[in-house]
């Protein structure tokens, strides 16, 4: 478990860095400010998005899913982007949905970075 | 890119700023990351309600808005920044990932001017934040453009103004001016003229568009106006004047005094003239009446003085030297008071200053000084020259030496009062003098004594020695009279052998005897011519008031006195009776 971790950290890490390079054409440096500030920025806000679901308060649950949304992009996490993009819509939209799992597993997806 | 940025930079010194404004701090990393490699200067905020304050302390060329963050979201900072005078012109980029067409239309509303969807791409993120820069240099460029422009055209409008002053001007000075003035082209065909020029000839104006200059003068200056003109194209003259005879459209003439000069061109080369006529019929009437003046002045047998309202005399003439002896230069600045004889008392000045400041004029008889000392007599007349405002100006003064007429006038006097014979006063001399002697001696209750004086026997002297011995004989008597009488008594040759004598100032009866005695012993003493026979005379006395109080009583009552002497034996006097 610890291995596939590891790995699927390492993976998440070298993706991200293949874009902020290739993209951006982030030197190292830039690399690991960047990293850590979309780690910051993600914790933060899914902090909240946590919040807004306790206080089933969706309108803060869409705008935090869009700040997430945001920031996985900006780190090239398109798939994880998309999904925090469907819980962005959803909220926005007041549609029933299994938003604390939904959350989870945003979080769970981007624990690698998180770590950072 | 990077040529777009130093094309973009060429035309500025520092390098241009990017506000960027995003709740994110991961996004604003990498948008200041993709700006700064290109050389941007970039500043950030992550709270939106900052904006403000934060793009009027830098003036950024650009702002990046993100649209949705918490509290306020990217229009409504936008719309807060398009109300702002000073960072309305700024272009705000909005950063969003929306895609949606309605929030794209809306962040256009407030004035947005672009969007970017993030994650941004690098090459569109400058290529759009370079294009809204050079965009908004371009949109500085054409406001400092349409700026000059303005200034431009305001300047022109104020040169416009004033041109139109400035003509509106002209047009008035010309219009209003007291000479006429024309502008030539350079065959001398009028181009324009003023009202005065129209006036003075009497053509309307559309006539003189018609005209050569010199179809309005005398022929015989037309050839040397046109000699002129020809000096004038040349350039070998500026501007001439010359008084030339006119002649006006119904045919009449008048002298004018006519100035030429050259109108030039911006190479100074004549291409027109300009004429000023003036009319000088006024002036050469008055000219003529000042020469006149000045011919009577110069000539005039009366004496003339000019002084000022000082009375300081100002100009003379050369009778007044002719009468006085003065020169001008003795008496220009001295007051007329030099030629006082000292005759008149201060009360005459007084009177005649008085009569000169209520009628203006003042003449009579008056005695001067000549420079030789010499006391004489003058006709004079002095009259008083007011400005428009009633002060004094000048005093005018004439006068005339009248010595010879006062001469004159003595002789004439003598002959017609005192007997040619003896010199004695005549009877009409001696009525006169005998009336004064009564109103004086009424006012100061005196007596006066009227001899009647008859010459006894002039028939036997005249038949004995002739009527030349005869005369000789009563001048005689006349002489006798003369001595025995005082300064104030008046003795008379009544005709013939008649005389009188007045006595006056008499208080007693008593004082008249010695004086009548006096008389007829010094005609006793006293022979007739070529012989020895002593003069004699009969004498009758009247007295005033005692025989009468006027003239003819007293006479009547003297000559019958005398007659009364006469009857009783001549050589004596006969004090009337009565009373």
């Amino acid at each position: 478990m610890a291995d596939n971790t590891g790995d699927k950290k390492a993976e998440l890490l070298a993706t991200i860095t293949k874009h902020l390079v290739n993209i951006y054409a982030l030197e190292p440096e830039q690399v690991e400010e960047m990293l850590h500030l979309s780690a910051m920025g993600l914790a933060e806000t899914l902090e909240q998005a946590k919040h807004a679901l306790a206080d089933n308060d969706m309108q803060v649950l869409s705008a935090a899913a869009h700040k997430v949304k945001g920031i996985l992009l900006g780190v090239g996490l398109k798939q994880e982007a998309e999904h925090a993009g469907l819980i962005e819509a959803s909220a926005r939209q007041g549609k029933e949905a299994a938003y604390p799992q939904m959350v989870t597993q945003l979080l769970e997806s981007v624990q690698p970075l998180l770590e950072e | 890119m990077q040529q777009a940025l130093a094309a973009h930079s060429g035309e500025r010194e520092s390098a241009p700023s990017v506000l960027i404004v995003d709740d994110s701090q991961s996004e604003i990393f990498l948008v200041e990351a993709i700006l700064r490699s290109h050389q941007y200067e970039t500043h950030s905020i992550t709270d939106p309600t900052r904006v403000l304050q934060e793009a009027s302390s830098i003036l950024p060329e650009v702002i990046l808005l993100d649209v949705s963050m918490p509290e306020v979201d990217g229009f409504e900072i936008c719309a807060q920044l398009k109300a702002d005078p000073v960072l309305r012109e700024i272009p705000v980029l909005f950063l969003t990932s929306m895609d949606d067409i309605e929030d794209k239309v809306k962040g256009f509303k407030v004035g947005g001017s672009d969007y970017l969807i993030k994650p941004v791409d690098p090459a569109e993120l400058l290529a759009r934040v370079s294009t809204h820069i050079k965009l908004r240099q371009a949109q500085l460029d054409l406001a400092s453009k349409n700026r000059l422009l303005k200034e431009k055209i305001l300047d022109l409008e104020e040169i416009h103004l004033a041109l139109f002053d400035s003509e509106a001007r002209t047009k008035a000075v010309l219009d209003n001016a007291a000479v006429g003035i024309a502008v030539l082209d350079s065959n001398g065909i009028y181009e324009m003229i003023n009202d005065r020029w129209a006036e003075m000839f009497c053509y309307t104006r559309e006539e003189f568009m018609d005209m050569h200059c010199w179809d309005i003068m005398h022929p015989d200056f037309i050839d040397i106006h046109k000699k002129t003109m020809e000096q004038l194209r040349s350039g070998d003259m500026g501007k001439t004047y010359s008084v030339k005879q006119f002649r006006r459209k119904d045919g009449s003439e008048f002298w004018g005094g006519h100035w030429v000069s050259s109108r030039l061109d911006r190479n100074d080369t004549c291409n027109g003239f300009v004429c000023v006529i003036s009319d000088l019929t006024l002036q050469r009437k008055a000219e003529n009446e000042l020469r006149l003046a000045h011919t009577v002045f110069e000539t005039s047998n009366e004496a003339l003085l000019v002084s000022d309202s000082d009375n300081r005399i100002i100009m003379v003439n050369p009778a007044f030297t002719r009468i006085t002896g003065y020169r001008s230069e003795q008496v220009i600045g001295k007051g007329p008071a030099i030629l006082k004889s000292g005759r008149h008392d201060k009360d005459f000045y007084h009177q005649m200053w008085e009569e000169l400041r209520k009628k203006d004029h003042w003449q009579g008889e008056i005695w001067n000084r000549r420079q030789s000392g010499e006391v004489y007599p003058q006709w004079l007349s002095i009259s008083v020259i007011r400005q428009q405002n009633g002060s004094v100006a000048n005093y005018v003064t004439a006068f005339s030496d009248i010595t010879e007429r006062k001469r004159a006038e003595e002789v004439l006097r003598r002959q017609a009062l005192y007997d040619p014979l003896t010199q004695l006063p005549n009877r009409i001399l001696f009525d006169e003098r005998l009336r004064a002697a009564l109103a004086r001696a009424r006012r100061q209750k005196t007596i006066v004594a009227l001899f009647f004086i008859d010459l006894d026997d002039l028939k036997a002297i005249n038949d004995s020695l002739g009527h030349l011995g005869g005369d000789q004989a009563l001048q005689l008597v006349a002489d006798c009279i003369g001595k025995c009488l005082r300064q104030e008594d008046v003795a008379a040759r009544l005709g013939g052998d008649e005389f009188a004598v007045v006595l006056t100032d008499i208080s007693k009866v008593e004082q008249v005897f010695p004086v009548v005695n006096r008389l007829l012993s010094s005609l006793a003493a006293t022979n007739c011519p070529n012989s020895n026979k002593a003069l004699s005379a009969s004498i009758g006395i009247a007295l005033f008031p005692q025989h009468g109080d006027n003239v003819e009583t007293l006479i009547r009552t003297a000559d019958d006195a005398m007659y009364t002497a006469k009857q009783l034996g001549k050589k004596r006097y006969y004090l009337a009776e009565g009373q």
